[in-house]
């Protein structure tokens, strides 16, 4: 993975010393709360419905052991011996002092961590696919442009006042994992048929209250011209995106008033100025940054993996697990292993301390030490050795973390609503717990197969209900809990948005519905292998909505 | 049933302390309490005018953020709650647990 | 209002004009409007000329003039507001202007090293706290720049294989 340099290292030295000073002005009040409100954000300190809540940038979603314990050690000395996984693959605290913060921030610098722009309007975190150097369906590794996209994007001179935050995914795979299609920049890195790299390029995605699949400007750029293409898109969005109205203000709003061949013409326009300058990526950096990414030392193993065969034998426990939480690796005998943060009736994306610890030592001892988050906020060890998950099985045990569901109806999504967040109007993790109460039966949720279930408790979408196959989104009426269903969403490749199925449920009503709905799709999927998704697409909304209003 | 016409809410003065982050109340002694129960209830437009006044010396002050009057529900025999579901999370805390370690398995 | 210009605070030597006002004999400021009317008498004064843009306005129409100018004022309406960034680098990579850039509006010294890169080398100042600090040369924010700035005099271009790093002076 990434390591910093003497530069990097006093980047973040330096950042970390002008927010301590920020925090410092703030407290005594030479800044007011307007004026240190955009400061804050852009170092991830938001003032949620408890206390002050920091989320930590986890970019491109990798953590070394050592970061991850050092995650662990400041949720037990300055919160609540708990952390929050994000949807963007970042790590929220959420009972955080304010004058902690520069001796917390002093603590993730050391650690070659940091808080910068997981939030306000400039460039966010940059996120990419989970699987990223270990799938077995990979073209090419997105991370190391991850990374020279991070670097370019941190403190930028000229992008820091955006009209709204912009976020930026990258994946390498034909198989979308990162949900490009509905991000400001969406990257795909590819091959062509001269084999060399390039991305085609996705622009004005999103959530939110207008959701919005993004449009490719192009299909294939040369890998060096990256910088000066997001650059030219970022430039045209800086200058002529809305600022009369923050709930039309992301780029996905400028595409669609300006229309895809004018914001195309702007943005090669744009581009031509400035291709084959200071920001064409040299191929001694592209293998550079490529150097700190290559493949671990994988260990000799039987290909034949006699143990994990044995194990799943052995034991159905385990052999669910296996079949559920474990995704093909391109090095014969090993395998991804995704660590599940939803145990049935659990918090979505919530680690305590001691998981995280106890994630970091499995990830030290059998991951080549590395860990990654997902935006579906699991955990993931990208490599490990088939033959070592039944040891790796029997110690997620022990730490409540061996919840065989990856993908399954009870891997749910949901934002952390109204139990913390000032801008939630509805709860969402209640729901996402009661859901996974109802579906508790593991044989249940295996026999209904891949389904993604999304909650968000706000039309911000942070809970992306959007693209859930079912999606759930929690709306106040009169003081009152509502929640809506969207049908048919994807965030992959066959990017969709949901439908909304009719009117909202009560909170009462909410997990029946989804029952009904669940139900309905069972009795009329083709086979089994049929999944949700694919019934949905070929059966259409009318008999699912008949099913909740009419039956 | 619909409630009857009001013209005023009974409120009381919420606030969250710079420093912490903590969910504060105005008390009657015009200091900041954690606890809800502790807080000065206005129950008049002019009263919950004086108490916005008095509190919003301790914004000023850099005391305090996020300063608001909320609606509070006073009914017989019931002690004093906030009336949104939002501020009663507020002032109990998160509606679901905070997170614990599991109790050790025995795996069988 | 206090001048900042070039390192230091300055007596501000340009008169800003209303629309409707006789200009002097000295460098004037005017707007947009003023100038699409009356471009032809104001290149023909014996002075230098500035131009004001307000928060939302661009180079439309004024493309093939902007050389005229000795200086143009771009307007922070508000802190968030980052248009004038971008509007300063065009000017200065892509109009190759030479002349002073302008910030006036709400400045504050978390934001004065981007304005500096992006192009601005003189700022209108109000805020105190600012003003304190621009006196005392604590506004350099992180010495570790990981893009090129519109104007790099101030900096230094480390080896290695990075075109766009940059280190402050």
């Amino acid at each position: 993975m990434y390591r910093y340099d003497e530069f990097d290292h006093r980047f973040v030295m330096e950042r970390t010393k002008e927010f301590a000073g920020q925090v410092t002005r703030r407290l005594s009040g030479e800044l007011s709360e307007e004026q240190f409100r955009p400061l804050r954000l852009m170092n991830g300190v938001y003032l949620q419905l408890h206390a002050y809540m920091l989320r930590i940038a986890i970019p491109y979603g990798t953590l070394s052991s050592r970061q991850l314990r050092k995650l662990a050690d400041i949720a037990r000395r300055y919160d609540r011996d708990y952390g929050h996984f994000t949807t963007r693959q970042n790590l929220q605290f959420n009972w955080i002092k304010l004058a902690d913060m520069p001796a917390i921030l002093a603590e993730l610098a050391e650690v070659e961590m940091h808080a910068i722009q997981t939030s306000g309007n400039c460039i966010r975190n940059v996120t990419a696919d989970h699987f990223a150097g270990a799938a077995a369906d990979e073209i090419a590794d997105p991370r190391p442009w991850a990374e020279i996209i991070r670097q370019w994007s941190s403190l930028h001179p000229e992008f820091s006042f955006l009209p709204r935050k912009f976020k930026v995914a990258v994946t390498g795979a034909a198989k979308d994992r990162a949900a490009i299609q509905v991000h400001d920049i969406g990257l795909e890195l590819k091959r062509n048929d001269k084999g060399e790299n390039g991305f085609a390029v996705w622009v004005g995605g999103g959530q939110g209250r207008t959701p919005m699949i993004a449009k490719k400007l192009t299909d294939f750029l040369p890998e060096s011209d990256i910088l000066a293409y997001c650059d030219a898109i970022l430039r045209v969005y800086n200058l002529e995106g809305r600022r009369d109205n923050k709930y039309k203000a992301r780029i996905k709003i400028l595409v669609h008033e300006m229309g895809e061949e004018e914001m195309r013409a702007a943005v090669e326009k744009e581009f031509a100025a400035i291709r084959g300058k200071t920001l064409t990526v040299p191929a001694p950096e592209i293998a550079r940054i490529n150097a700190y990414f290559a493949p671990p030392a994988y260990q000799l193993c039987d290909p034949a993996t006699p143990v994990f065969v044995a194990a799943q034998a052995a034991d159905s426990q385990f052999r669910m697990f296996a079949e559920r939480n474990v995704t093909p690796h391109k090095q014969p005998g090993y395998g991804v292993l995704t660590i599940s943060l939803k145990p049935v009736g659990g918090p979505p994306g919530d680690a305590t301390s001691s998981q995280m610890d106890r994630i970091a030592d499995l990830a030290e001892r059998y991951g080549h030490d590395e860990i990654r988050v997902s935006h579906e906020q699991n955990l993931v060890l990208p490599h490990v050795r088939l033959d070592d998950l039944p040891a790796i099985h029997a110690s997620l045990i022990e730490g409540g973390l061996a919840t065989a569901n990856a993908g399954l109806i009870t891997d749910i999504i949901a934002c952390p609503g109204l139990d913390y967040c000032t801008l939630a109007n509805a709860r969402s993790i209640p729901v996402a717990q009661r859901i996974s109460e109802r579906f508790a039966d593991i044989a249940r949720q295996r026999d209904i197969g891949d389904l993604k279930l999304k909650i968000s408790g706000c039309i911000n979408a942070c809970g992306h209900h959007h693209v859930g196959h079912i999606g759930i989104l929690g709306v106040d009426r009169k003081g009152e809990e509502f929640y809506q269903i969207t049908l048919g969403g994807s965030g992959d490749e066959t990017c969709a948005i949901g439908e909304i199925a009719g009117r909202g449920f009560s909170s009462d009503e909410i997990v029946g519905a989804v029952e009904t709905v669940v139900d309905t799709y069972l009795k009329l999927r083709q086979t089994p292998q049929e999944d949700f998704l694919a019934a949905y697409r070929r059966l259409g909304s009318a008999p699912f909505q008949e099913a909740l209003y009419v039956a | 049933m619909a409630k009857p016409a009001r013209n005023f809410e009974a409120v009381v003065a919420s606030a969250n302390a710079l420093a912490s982050g903590a969910v504060v109340y105005r008390t009657a002694e015009g200091s900041w309490s954690p606890h809800f129960k502790d807080a000065l209830i206005a129950r008049s437009k002019s009263e919950a005018e004086a108490l916005l006044a008095a509190a919003d010396g301790d914004v000023k002050a850099t005391l305090i953020v996020e300063l608001a009057l909320i609606e509070v529900a006073l009914e017989e025999g019931v002690a004093p709650r906030p009336r949104s579901l939002r501020e009663r999370i507020r002032a109990e805390g998160p509606t679901v647990p905070i997170p614990q370690d599991p109790q050790p398995v025995i795996r069988t | 209002m206090p001048l900042y210009r070039n390192g230091q605070f300055v007596s501000d030597d340009w008169s800003f004009a209303d629309d409707n006002e006789i200009l002097g004999a000295g460098p004037s400021v005017v707007s947009k409007a003023r100038f699409l009317q009356d471009r032809d008498g104001l290149l023909a004064r014996n002075a230098p000329l500035g131009l004001v843009l307000q928060a939302g306005e661009n180079f439309t129409d004024i493309e093939e003039d902007l050389l005229h100018f000795a200086m143009i004022v771009l307007t922070l309406p508000k802190f968030t507001d980052g248009r004038a960034y971008s509007l300063a680098y065009l000017l200065r990579d892509r109009y190759d202007f030479s002349g002073e850039i302008r910030a006036r509006g709400d400045v504050l010294r978390d934001q004065v090293s981007f304005l500096l890169r992006a192009g601005f080398d003189s700022l209108e100042v109000s805020n105190e706290p600012t003003i304190r600090a621009l006196a005392a040369g604590d506004v350099k924010g992180v010495s570790v720049r990981y893009q090129p700035a519109a104007d790099d005099t101030g900096d230094t271009s480390p080896e290695g294989a990075r075109p766009w790093l940059r280190l402050a002076r």
